[in-house]
């Protein structure tokens, strides 16, 4: 794959809704009309989608340490499924992972051993007091944004 | 054609047309995405966020070792 192309997943043209059609570079292009059900079956709105997607490019290029966002089930466990979790990542010493399960209200923020003289436990507190103190108040993307930036800010910059 | 029937074609026409499609417009059923907000049950199933097409540094071969004895931080919360 070039640098600079896009995939996209392979649809199913025949399970697509009426208006709807699988474009040359394998983009969905659909149209809806008004009053039927939408088609975006994300649970965020594009806004929170992008503000995500900005905060961890932006944390990503500056660290050099590839930040991951997982929401959903923990389980019981959740330290231990959150390190499951962090060892599954394409490149785990690397990376930190914030795992928050909205059901279970807990979050759990685990980091690479390559980064580790960086990024350490003092840091992650202060990620998921971030994180915390914001999903107290109701918001969930607000609460991981701001749990990206004080991390990648309380990391020091890189050695080049 | 008289000064009326110039504001009734000119004027009274396009009226009409914008307040027949604005009553439309405002009548119509219109379907809101339904969106997640804490404290609801999530439903969501499994969702992954990362930014990994940043991460040319390897490509460079820059990529650090791992230090011995030293573990990455972790942290838990709950609220």
């Amino acid at each position: 794959m070039a640098t600079g192309e896009l995939t996209f997943p392979v649809v199913d043209e025949s399970a697509l809704p009426s208006g709807f059609v699988v474009t040359s570079s394998g983009r969905v292009s659909g149209v809806r009309h008004p009053g039927e059900e939408p088609y975006d079956d994300s649970p965020f709105s594009h806004v929170d989608r992008n503000r995500i997607d900005r905060t961890l490019t932006e944390a990503t290029r500056r660290t050099r340490i590839l930040w991951t966002i997982y929401i959903g089930e923990l389980g019981a466990a959740s330290a231990d499924r959150a390190r499951e979790l962090h060892s599954t990542l394409p490149r785990p010493d690397e990376s930190v992972l914030i795992a928050v399960s909205p059901n279970e209200k807990s979050i759990e923020i685990v980091g690479g051993d390559a980064i580790g003289h960086r990024y350490d436990d003092r840091v992650a507190q202060l990620g998921a007091s971030a994180a915390v103190s914001s999903f107290q108040r109701g918001d969930l993307i607000d609460g991981l944004v701001s749990a990206v930036r004080v991390m990648a800010a309380a990391v020091s910059p890189v050695r080049v | 054609m008289t000064i009326w029937e110039t504001v009734l074609v000119y004027l009274g026409a396009p009226l009409l047309i914008t307040i027949v499609m604005a009553i439309w417009g405002l009548t119509a059923h219109v379907v809101k995405p339904k969106y997640y907000t804490l404290g609801d049950e999530w439903t969501g199933g499994t969702v992954w966020w990362g930014a990994v097409d940043e991460a040319p540094w390897r490509a460079h071969g820059t990529g650090r070792s791992i230090e011995a004895g030293v573990s990455g931080g972790a942290a838990s919360g709950n609220w």
